[in-house]
């Protein structure tokens, strides 16, 4: 995520200290009222705490490893001014000394690694955890989600600053500096990051709180309370079941689909969940449920027996997703995301030439979500005729997506492998 | 055991349980060789070396500017010939400077520019048809992409110049002279001198961990384990903090900060700095009016 | 070492030929060692402050491959027995106590940190039990098991890093510095520990840079010298007298 100089403009780079240098400056005046004449030696090894732990490769699944900021964790121990000085000063040995990242981008990488993610990690982590005990399961969950959301806010920062480069800088029409248009630049760096980099970051900081918690709870409480070694009432253990969390996110999600379904349908309680309900046939839906659970019966279990037991768990979580994800396609209007070019064309008039190319070559197997055969989508085939075929089809396309990725997967850690046994014989020459 | 599957297997269970340790131990090697090997190069007696930190932070500071406003496929190349003579004079090794600069950010540029030089709207050079969709470059984009590399590749070049010419203490020290607070500049030196002792506890945790490792673990237990040493090594920093202090105080800190500063420009210094801002005009002139 | 020392090697634990090796492929650290040792020898290397003990010590326990020459350990050679399902195998049986004990103390309290190894075997609960407490025992920490390691003297760290190294049940226990920085009476306790370990048939290969306990734990002394080699190799009376260390 850091970004090298030559990307951004440099009027832009220097820009951003508009917005970095007086945040450093509060930062070092909040940081000083606490804790007095220790702000140099505490802040100074913090950054370089900071700096190792970026060093760190943490294995994920699949074999490969990442690396982690360990900004949120910083941020939920010393504070988000303490973390903003301490991860600033980390990045800018990076950049001057190890040349990770630009010189000139030194303001806008702090932004982003440095006061961005630190904040958003500690805000989110507070208004979580709030009032809980210092061992309760809740501030681990809490310092997970934060960090999550800590650093996919970082990814999107770096987006749009990327993003706004060729608005922004242009000569006769040809981009100066990154290319990629907002459009392009968001997306890419917020998927990257929310579905990679950002888990690692939660997981391994959700997996420190819990550490802190079993052995230095006091670090939990405030700075001054930390740096003073004061006893903390640390309470007890308490753990939240795993149930009540996953309800919780269960509900929030669909209240807030609730609240985006009732914006966009103008109030119109027939328009729930942002779609027609009015025209939906009801005894298809019923048909197609029963299909499903009856796949589901059979399915799920089977996968359990005759999966190795190395990817059993998750083999059957993508299983049954297979099974159940099918029951998007009934929703009138379109799915949320998988629109055909013509829901697309009607939801926002227009269609884009890309998408319409490459629907061509999907059009062939399964026109339509279904299945091209006169079993399935005959004129007057009974009603679970057609059911079975969306499912049927919905699995198919599921277990394409499933093959390329894993192909991908493996062609990238063929090659990653090659890399390491060249590494090896380096190191044994 | 010797079949080819069975094997493959084995250098994967290997490569689980054993790859992220080594891969952590070689990073935190390669971080300390780069800092010995540019603290020793540093003060090697060379062209850039006899300058005066400040005059050299200055000069830095100048020409990255006008090399990132530039976009002259003249300008930029005729730069890097420049650097790479003073590259020269400062004793620094060819293949280190070309390698250590070119192989690493660059190069990673090139791939990422390199969807935006193939997806183009202009008239193509060449064109390739996959299906219905067509890639090929236009001529202006790829000049664009060709200016953005150099320009990515010279900024960086730049950057190791200073580095390997100058020490860091010294950099720090010329911070004052651009008016960073004196706490910051106290903060950046005990950060780095506060690194390697943390690099050497990491690489002797991961070394222990390597050598204790005698059976397979899951990936739960070993993120379980980074995490942990991560917040050993957390609460390792606030008991050497408190050390710190102790010591620091005991010398009669008291929170505010004085340094001895011995530097003089001289002429030669300012010489050097002049002769930087006119490459920049130049670079900035190549760029407005020439090409 | 005569080249027949190499070749029978059942009985050797290590066997090394001209082995050198570079820190960062760069920086010489060890060159030119030739050095076999048996079964159930114990060993102790002297040598000043950086003339590759450390490093040496790393090489036996296979965190570093040699850069040149051939090794042999346990009788294979050194880079099949650290790569694969044999690396396990490999780090069971040869086990290193860190010089730095806060680095080697990686868990959160003593017995977890003892427990680390055996339960990473696939061990039974009731097995890595009966291990650790007969690994805390013999070191004679058993009261301080629910200990955090920071809350340790240096000397009880000390012991609860080799305590952790042992509930392995290793052939081989390499232990640098084991007593720098102890006082003397903790100094003597732990260099009995030692002894009681080598008395049981382990080998033992310790560096120090105290002349005096060397008698006690050692049958035979290699010193090592500025070049980064050994100087001289022999028992304990002769060595200490002719290597001007």
């Amino acid at each position: 995520m850091h970004i090298p100089d030559g990307y951004l403009s440099p009027v832009f780079s220097l820009g951003t200290g508009v917005a970095t240098i007086p945040v450093w400056g509060v930062a070092v005046n909040k940081v000083k009222k606490v804790l007095n004449q220790r702000t140099v030696p505490l802040l100074a090894i913090f950054a370089a705490f900071s700096f190792t732990i970026m060093m760190f490769n943490i294995p994920v699944p699949g074999g490969t490893t990442a690396h982690a900021i360990g900004g949120t964790l910083i941020a939920v121990v010393l504070g988000p001014w303490a973390a903003v000085i301490g991860i600033s000063t980390a990045l800018i040995i990076q950049a001057l000394f190890f040349g990770d990242g630009g010189v000139l981008a030194i303001f806008a990488n702090c932004l982003n690694m440095g006061i961005i993610l630190p904040f958003i990690g500690y805000f989110v982590y507070r208004l979580i955890a709030s009032r809980a005990p210092l061992r309760s399961t809740r501030r681990v969950w809490a310092a997970g989600i934060g960090a999550y959301l800590g650093i996919t806010a970082s990814a999107l920062a770096v987006g749009i600053e990327l993003g706004l480069q060729p608005l922004l800088f242009q000569a006769g029409g040809h981009p100066l500096y990154s290319p990629y248009p907002l459009q392009v630049a968001i997306p890419t760096m917020l998927l990257s990051h929310a579905l990679g980099a950002s888990l690692v970051e939660a997981l391994v900081t959700a997996l420190g709180v819990v550490y802190i918690q079993k052995n230095h709870p006091q670090y939990l409480t405030t700075l001054r309370g930390t740096v003073a070694e004061a006893d903390a009432s640390a309470g007890s253990r308490q753990a939240m079941p795993l149930w009540q969390m996953l309800a919780l996110g269960l509900s929030c999600g669909l209240a807030i689909l609730l609240a985006a379904g009732l914006i966009t349908g103008h109030g119109d309680f027939t328009h729930l969940f942002g779609t027609d309900w009015s025209h939906v046939a009801w005894s298809d839906v019923g048909i197609m449920l029963v299909i499903v659970l009856g796949l589901a019966l059979g399915l799920i279990p089977l996968a359990w027996f005759l999966l190795p037991k190395s990817i059993r768990k998750v083999g059957t979580i993508f299983v049954a997703l297979a099974v159940f994800v099918p029951i998007g396609l009934i929703a009138p209007g379109f799915a949320y995301a998988e629109g055909s070019p013509e829901d697309v064309k009607q939801a926002f008039g227009y269609m884009p030439q890309g998408l319409k190319q490459l629907s061509g070559v999907w059009s062939a197997p399964f026109s339509g979500y279904n299945l091209q055969s006169s079993f399935f989508n005959g004129p007057n085939v009974p009603m679970w005729r057609q059911g079975l075929g969306y499912e049927l089809s919905g699995l198919l396309g599921i277990l394409l997506i499933g093959v390329l990725f894993w192909g991908v997967a493996t062609l990238l850690t063929h090659q990653h492998k090659d890399e390491n046994m060249q590494q090896e014989e380096r190191a044994h020459v | 055991m010797n079949t080819t599957s069975s094997q493959g297997s084995v250098k994967k269970t290997y490569r689980r349980q054993f790859g992220w340790i080594e891969k952590t131990i070689a990073g935190i090697a390669a971080a300390i060789e780069q800092a010995v090997f540019t603290e020793e190069h540093s003060r090697q007696p060379g062209l850039l070396q006899a300058l005066d930190p400040r005059a050299k932070l200055a000069m830095f500071l100048v020409v990255v500017l006008a090399a990132s406003l530039s976009n002259s496929l003249v300008a930029l190349p005729c730069l890097y010939l420049v650097l790479l003579l003073l590259a020269r004079l400062s004793k620094v090794p060819f293949d280190f400077f070309i390698r250590r600069v070119w192989i690493g950010i660059p190069f990673f540029a090139g791939i990422v520019i390199l969807p935006s030089v193939f997806v183009t709207s202009g008239p193509r050079l060449f064109d390739i048809a996959l299906g219905a969709l067509h890639f090929g470059p236009s001529s202006a984009s790829l000049l664009s992409g060709t200016i953005f590399i150099a320009r990515v590749g010279v900024s960086v070049s730049l950057a190791v110049l200073l580095i390997l010419t100058t020490p860091w203490s010294d950099i720090l020290k010329s911070l004052r002279a651009f008016h960073v607070p004196q706490i910051f500049v106290l903060l950046l030196s005990m950060t780095y001198r506060y690194i390697f002792l943390f690099l050497h506890s990491a690489n002797g945790m991961f070394e222990a961990r390597k050598s204790r490792t005698v059976g397979r673990s899951s990936g739960q237990e070993q993120r379980g384990w980074v995490s942990g040493s991560m917040s050993h090594l957390m609460n390792r920093s606030f008991k050497m903090s408190n050390d710190v202090y102790a010591a620091m105080a005991a010398r009669g800190f008291q929170g505010e900060v004085r340094s001895y500063n011995a530097y003089r420009m001289t002429a030669q210094d300012w010489l050097a700095l002049v002769l930087a801002c006119l490459l920049a005009v130049l670079i900035f002139c190549i760029g407005r009016y020439v090409l | 070492m005569s080249s027949e020392a190499i070749t029978s090697t059942d009985n050797a634990v290590f066997a090394l030929q001209n082995v050198r090796y570079l820190y960062n492929d760069r920086q010489l650290a060890l060159d030119g060692i030739d050095l076999t040792i048996q079964r159930g020898e114990q060993v102790v290397l002297l040598g000043a402050n950086g003339s590759g003990k450390s490093t040496l010590l790393k090489l036996l326990d296979g965190i570093y491959t040699p850069s040149a020459g051939t090794m042999h350990v346990l009788g294979q050679d050194i880079k099949t027995a650290t790569t694969g399902e044999e690396a396990f195998r490999f780090h069971q049986e040869i086990g290193l106590v860190f010089q730095d004990p806060d680095i080697q103390l990686f868990s959160a309290t003593v017995f977890d940190d003892v427990a680390f190894g055996p339960l990473q075997m696939g061990l039974s609960q009731r097995e890595v039990k009966e291990r650790c407490d007969e690994a805390l025992e013999l070191m004679e920490i058993t009261h301080l098991a629910r200990r955090a390691p920071f809350e340790l003297s240096g000397g009880e760290k000390k012991r609860a890093a080799i305590a952790s190294v042992l509930s392995l049940k290793p052939e081989v226990i390499l232990l640098d510095e084991p007593t720098a920085a102890l006082d003397p009476r903790t100094k003597w306790v732990l260099v009995n520990l030692i002894r009681k370990l080598g008395e049981a048939g382990k080998t033992v290969i310790t560096t120090t840079h105290e002349l005096e306990i060397v008698p006690v734990i050692a049958r035979r002394i290699l010193v090592m010298g500025e070049n980064r080699s050994i100087l001289a190799d022999g028992t304990p009376n002769r060595s200490c007298t002719t290597a001007n260390y």
